[in-house]
């Protein structure tokens, strides 16, 4: 039985926790608390030290799903929690302040462990505030210079995670076909 | 309920008589529960299965079309995704049948319909119709295909009478690829003497009546209109919107003709004409979502000509695929032309996907200005095998990706 993990990472409230949780088969571990400084105007709950969920896979493979706490203050769990990941699903929200900065800064923490593996970036909230759009981000993230699929996600919606995972993989081989 | 429009279908396993006859059959006895229309239109199939060949017959049906079909023999059948109708046919049994068929496909409709009311889509009804108590806002998404993981599917998993609806699915997924990737069999792409076929005159489509009106527009500062299509299109590119009445159903066809055939006019009006509105107004639509989806319609597995066949072609930025139709194949090919530029017939051969695929993949991503093409294949000269990918990691990721159930 194989083990594999994927890294979800990004600012507070980006959706970190509930994108794990819409792509978990088994009830997410969490270590939520109740947010209680600045973080508790945006959302009542905040992780703490990480999130973890599973994919089983058929064949018995695992693969693990972790999600690292948004809060700057918890960044030494960051590098333990990267150790042999497949890559990174950097989740930005797009009612934040400045999500290019949040974008430049986890790009910034994660650089080693991007350049050996993947990035992917997922923007959440575009419903609610739509500017500004992808297009920019495109901007930003070359700017860094990086390439990667950003796409628009819903933390909340399955169809949206499970496309950005699989542009994912697909990034890291074109050439695998999902038909087994 | 009755007034139902008539199931399109093809006629298979009969000669041209017995076809008349049957053609005959269906608009007198069985009240025109049926017409029957050119292959690739079709909603299900009508397949005789008493002639000599009929094992033939049915792998070679099937081959061409895995929607629903009704199957006329002396002798029950149980076949996949199909309805057994005895003969001699009675009309009653005839239209029972089709009724089932017609059930499915529309609890499909609905179901997708649903779906794309959930994630604040517009999709119109089988018949057009769309009720307006909704509010929507982005046409374009409401051709993405669904994913197989729907809940239509979870249905026909459970469903355990011969998988219709399964097949219903499969049909309308089908359909949507035919309607965005065309019919070009791969033979056509590497013959020679038929390279006219994959190319088509963007300028004399809508696709190009649209590219020119964004440019209008932004020459002007104010919206650009195209004009002459039954209902006014309006471009504001500065808000990445468009304004239409037009849905899919309407604006569909329209791609399919020329400007020839229909003279479209392009010109920027002024702010005060432009209709005012907010953006639950599901007439306003992403202009993204539609310029792609125009696209893909107009290009059904061609490329704008000119476009060269081997210059290696490398991706800018991703699409936003989440937001966007999907077409199969749409994810390798963005992240093979985003590490590494590759001509369009090498794409196909090198990731095993019809050429069609390719063509219109392409013909997307230039309409959103996401392309770099080379101007020559000389960038290619050393094909930097990308990455090796260990064995046991690709399986891995072949049954990641089952796992997501994303096709
Ligand atoms: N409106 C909207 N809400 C979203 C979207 N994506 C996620 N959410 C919601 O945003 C919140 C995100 O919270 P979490 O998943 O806890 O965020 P997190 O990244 O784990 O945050 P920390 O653990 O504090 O770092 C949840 O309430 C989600 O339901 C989106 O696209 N639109
Ligand atoms: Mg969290």
């Amino acid at each position: 039985m194989a083990q594999y993990k994927i890294i979800f990472t990004g600012p507070v409230g980006a959706g970190k926790t509930t994108a794990i949780r819409t792509l978990s088969d088994i009830p997410i571990v969490s270590t939520d608390e109740d947010a209680s400084d600045m973080t508790a105007n945006r959302k009542p709950q905040t992780t703490v030290a990480m999130d973890y969920g599973l994919m089983k896979l058929d064949g018995n493979d695992r693969v693990h799903l972790y999600g690292t706490p948004g809060q700057e203050r918890f960044d030494f769990m960051w590098e333990i929690l990267t150790e042999g990941g497949l890559g990174l699903v950097l989740m930005l929200d797009n009612t934040r302040i400045n999500p290019f900065q949040d974008m430049s800064f986890y790009i910034n923490a994660f650089r080693e462990f991007i350049d050996q593996t993947q990035l992917v970036i997922g923007v959440t909230r575009m419903d609610e505030r739509p500017e500004p759009d992808l297009s920019r981000y495109n901007a930003h993230l070359a700017s860094l210079g990086y390439k990667a699929p950003i796409f628009e996600v819903d933390a909340r919606k399955k169809r949206d995670m499970a496309l950005l995972v699989q542009a994912l993989l697909y990034s890291i081989d074109p050439g695998i076909r999902n038909d087994g | 309920m009755k007034s139902f429009a008539p199931l399109k279908v093809t006629l298979h396993g009969m000669d041209e008589r017995a076809a008349q006859m049957f053609t005959m059959f269906l608009a007198g006895p069985a009240r025109g529960c049926c017409i029957v229309v050119p292959e690739g239109q079709q909603e299900a199939v009508i397949v005789d299965l008493d002639g000599v060949n009929a094992e033939r017959l049915w792998l070679d049906v099937r081959r061409r079309f895995s929607g629903p079909a009704l199957v006329l023999s002396v002798r029950e059948k149980k076949l996949r995704h199909s309805i057994w109708v005895p003969k001699p046919i009675r009309a009653d049994e005839l239209i029972d049948a089709v009724e089932r068929v017609r059930t499915e496909l529309n609890t499909l409709a609905s179901l997708h319909r649903g779906e794309a009311l959930a994630e604040n889509l517009v999709i119109a009804g089988p018949d057009g119709g769309q009720s307006d108590t909704r509010r929507m806002e982005a046409v374009g998404r409401a051709q993405v295909p669904p994913p197989p993981a729907t809940l239509a599917v979870q249905r026909a998993a459970e469903d355990d009478g011969g998988g219709v609806a399964r097949a219903a699915e499969l049909a309308l997924q089908e359909r949507r690829v035919h309607e965005c990737c065309g019919y070009l069999a791969d033979e056509v792409y590497r013959d020679p003497r038929r390279r006219a076929e994959l190319f088509f005159e963007p300028d004399d489509t809508l696709l190009g009546a649209m590219r020119e009106g964004m440019h209008v527009a932004k020459a002007s500062g104010t919206p650009a209109v195209v004009e002459g299509l039954g209902h006014p299109l309006i471009l504001c590119p500065d808000q990445r919107r468009l304004f239409s009445d037009m849905r899919e159903q309407y604006l569909r066809p329209l791609c399919t003709r020329s400007r020839h055939q229909t003279p479209m006019r392009v010109r920027a009006i002024p702010l005060e004409e432009t209709p005012i509105t907010t953006s639950a107004d599901p007439r306003l639509q992403r202009l993204d979502a539609t310029l792609w989806s125009v696209a893909l319609w107009t290009a059904r597995g061609r490329v704008p000509s000119g476009t060269s066949l081997d210059a290696p072609v490398s991706l800018r930025a991703w699409p936003n695929l989440t937001r966007l139709q999907i077409i199969p194949g749409a994810m390798q090919i963005a992240a093979l032309w985003s590490k590494q530029p590759t001509g369009l017939m090498a794409t196909a051969e090198r990731l095993g996907l019809p050429y069609r695929y390719v063509f219109s993949f392409f013909t997307a991503c230039q309409a959103l200005d996401l392309l770099d093409q080379a101007a020559s294949a000389l960038s290619s000269a050393a094909p930097s095998p990308a990455q090796a990918v260990p064995q046991d990691r690709r399986s891995l990721f072949q049954r990641m990706l089952n796992k997501l159930g994303l096709g």
